[in-house]
């Protein structure tokens, strides 16, 4: 683990991540509203709306604008011949080696904007943990589904 | 001998006792509703009575009516030895049958309860790979010899219907010898168990919650008899006190733990343990994990260590964190004799430890340092006295000892497969065991400031009962976790 993984993610992952930040954003925005009117209308202290709304916006920020670009910058992966590296993280960066042996199933999924950009979720599981590598172009992330089982097994079977 | 066999007919009160058990809260409310109810309103006037009757006549019924169920699940169930499957066939409307393949059993355990011992009888449990009892078979009450030599069978790759093969002597002949905790052994450990801290932490809060339950002129007049006394007998008081708290806990961890024994039968370790409740584990070797060594905040100044096992597979114990106590009280100098004894391939024997890196603990400390001096510098510009300046340095004297300390203890240490590391998790100090191949995962990971310093934390997972075990081992260098990714790499090399 010098070095980090060679390979990244789809450049449209951050448009995925902006998408699903501004849904969230209008979700949260619309609760913020909400609350801010019960607050006027039945006289609650002024300070209640004002914190629901900037705690939205900042949120907004952090989502929309800050963290995809950084989560994209982190994430990286690399299928090695008997193992799988991954690098995620923001500020604290966790680099993981999983063995082909101990790898239990390998899944594929894909979410409605992630199918708008042709992208795909690729799950590892073990015995006792998951790992993500989200948004893959979806013939990559196919393959490289076959690819783990394949090796996983031919590993195993000696 | 594929003939159909009950249980005893004692698996009916187990059967019984569950359904309470399980249903305790049901039958509380319920009998409280019809208490609360009045129930004489809808009832014509020869057959009114007062709330009591009409409580035991619910309770009753219940008891009846549990008491048919547990009557039909015992008359249901039945069980068949096959030569190389045991077949249980139950369920009272639906019938469940299901045959379990001894090369899918991972263990078999034989557990006597205070009623099984009365009647010389035993509780079968038999475990596969699933952590679902519901999955798993258990045979409530059969007779202790049988499910002996089931396990025998079973143990030793028999036929498990070949009863006659069964000898007298349980052992195998190349059998080393059992390991028995003497009493002595396990009263020092059951006085120092983590326990006790939770006694303690109880009997200090106690006195202060008695107020609130005692009656007020109890309470008062015990209250005055306390303040008349001298200090002498105070000081007996509280010794008496504190002395029957931890009696508590030994008592309670000799009723769970008495007569321990440590046996290996074949390629099985055998566990077993209970004063009232007789509990036999079975582990096969290959099940086993990791291997951790730990030493509570009380056991430190003797040097004691409790092992435990992390293994894959089996009923998830939520109590014991889904470890499986191997040997309640080591001296330091009998670990390595233990290992060589029991679990050969992990032996440490000459296994010299490399020491991390101190930088960490310096970057560590100055962290800490400044968390507490600049709030407190901050509040010392507004009050300022003596003490809390000395209460301020000292605080930073003994975090520095901590970390003192921590440096001196932390390491680890490579030989072939096996990984050996020592550390401090939650005020115990640990010696962990792991083999590469049960190691799922390798982490590293790093903040910005520890990427500068050149240090990183490792983690990584081996399988058990539940979600997996997860061990940290902090703060090492990076050079040291290059050697350590190295040494992991090479696993598949050498399967």
């Amino acid at each position: 683990m010098r070095q980090p993984p060679k390979h990244q993610l789809a450049k449209a992952a951050i448009t995925v991540w902006r998408l699903s930040g501004i849904i969230t954003f209008i979700i949260l925005m619309v609760m913020a509203g909400a609350l801010t009117y019960i607050a006027y209308r039945f006289e609650w202290p002024w300070f209640i709306g004002t914190i629901a709304i900037s705690l939205t916006l900042l949120e907004a920020m952090l989502h929309i604008l800050i963290i995809p670009t950084i989560r994209y910058k982190r994430f990286r992966y690399e299928i090695l011949d008997e193992e799988i590296y991954i690098q995620r993280g923001l500020l604290i960066v966790t680099r993981t080696l999983v063995p082909m042996t101990r790898i239990q199933h390998v899944d594929t999924k894909q979410g409605p904007i992630l199918k708008k950009y042709n992208l795909m979720t690729v799950t590892i599981s073990t015995a006792a943990t998951t790992h993500e590598i989200p948004a893959l172009p979806s013939e990559v992330a196919d393959q490289l589904r076959n690819d783990i089982a394949v090796r996983a097994r031919v590993i195993d079977d000696d | 001998m594929t003939d159909q066999h009950k249980l005893h007919p004692l698996a009916m009160l187990l059967f019984f006792f569950k359904i309470i058990k399980n249903s305790i809260w049901l039958v509380i409310s319920g009998a409280i509703f019809i208490g609360s109810f009045d129930i004489n309103e809808l009832l014509p006037d020869q057959l009114q009575a007062s709330p009591v009757m009409f409580v035991s006549l619910f309770l009753l019924v219940i008891i009846i009516v549990f008491g048919f169920i547990s009557w039909l699940k015992w008359q249901r169930l039945r069980y068949m030895i096959h030569p190389d499957a045991l077949q249980i066939t139950q369920g009272i409307i639906v019938r469940h049958d299901r045959t379990i393949k001894t090369k899918n059993i991972h263990s078999m355990n034989v557990n006597q309860h205070i009623f099984h011992q009365v009647f010389n009888l035993a509780n079968l449990k038999i475990e596969t790979a699933g952590s679902d009892v519901n999955v798993d078979g258990e045979l409530k009450a059969i007779d202790f010899e049988l499910a002996r030599r089931l396990k025998y069978q079973f143990t030793n790759d028999l036929p498990l219907d070949d009863v006659t093969a069964f000898a007298a002597p349980h052992r195998l002949e190349d059998d080393k010898e059992d390991w028995r905790s003497s009493i002595y052994r396990l009263l020092a450990a059951g006085a120092t168990t983590g326990r006790i801290g939770t006694l303690l932490a109880i009997a200090f809060v106690l006195p202060t919650e008695l107020s609130s339950y005692l009656p007020a002129d109890i309470y008062q007049a015990s209250e005055l008899w306390v303040l008349k006394q001298s200090i002498v007998v105070w000081v007996i008081l509280v010794t008496l006190y504190l002395i029957f708290m931890i009696a508590i806990g030994v008592v309670s961890f000799m009723l769970k733990y008495g007569q321990f024994t440590l046996r290996r039968e074949g390629d099985y370790l055998i566990v077993k343990h209970g004063l009232i409740e007789k509990k036999e584990t079975q582990l096969h070797i290959n099940r086993i994990q990791a291997i951790t060594f730990k030493q509570n905040l009380f056991r430190m100044p003797f040097g004691w260590y409790g092992c435990y096992v992390d293994f894959a597979g089996g009923e998830f114990d939520a109590k014991a964190e889904g470890r499986l106590l191997l040997y309640p009280l080591l001296r330091r100098r009998e670990v390595t004799p233990f290992l060589k004894q029991w679990l050969p391939e992990y032996d440490l024997e000459d296994m010299a430890l490399e020491r991390t890196e101190s930088i960490s603990y310096f970057y560590r400390m100055i962290r800490f340092s400044l968390l507490v001096l600049i709030p407190s510098s901050i509040f010392f510009f507004f009050y300022v006295r003596w003490w809390l300046i000395l209460t301020i340095a000292s605080l930073l004297f003994v975090r520095a000892g901590c970390y003192y300390f921590e440096y001196r203890l932390k390491g680890y240490a490579t030989r072939g497969a096996v990984l050996r590391l020592e550390y401090l998790y939650r005020f115990s100090r640990c010696l962990t065991l792991v083999k590469r191949k049960h190691m799922l995962e390798l982490n590293r990971i790093e903040t910005p400031v520890m990427k500068k310093l050149q240090v990183c934390h490792l983690k990584f997972a081996v399988m058990n009962n539940f979600v997996g075990q997860h061990f940290n081992y902090r703060w090492i260098s990076e050079s040291q976790m290059n050697k350590l990714t190295d040494w992991f790499h090479k696993k598949n090399n050498e399967r």
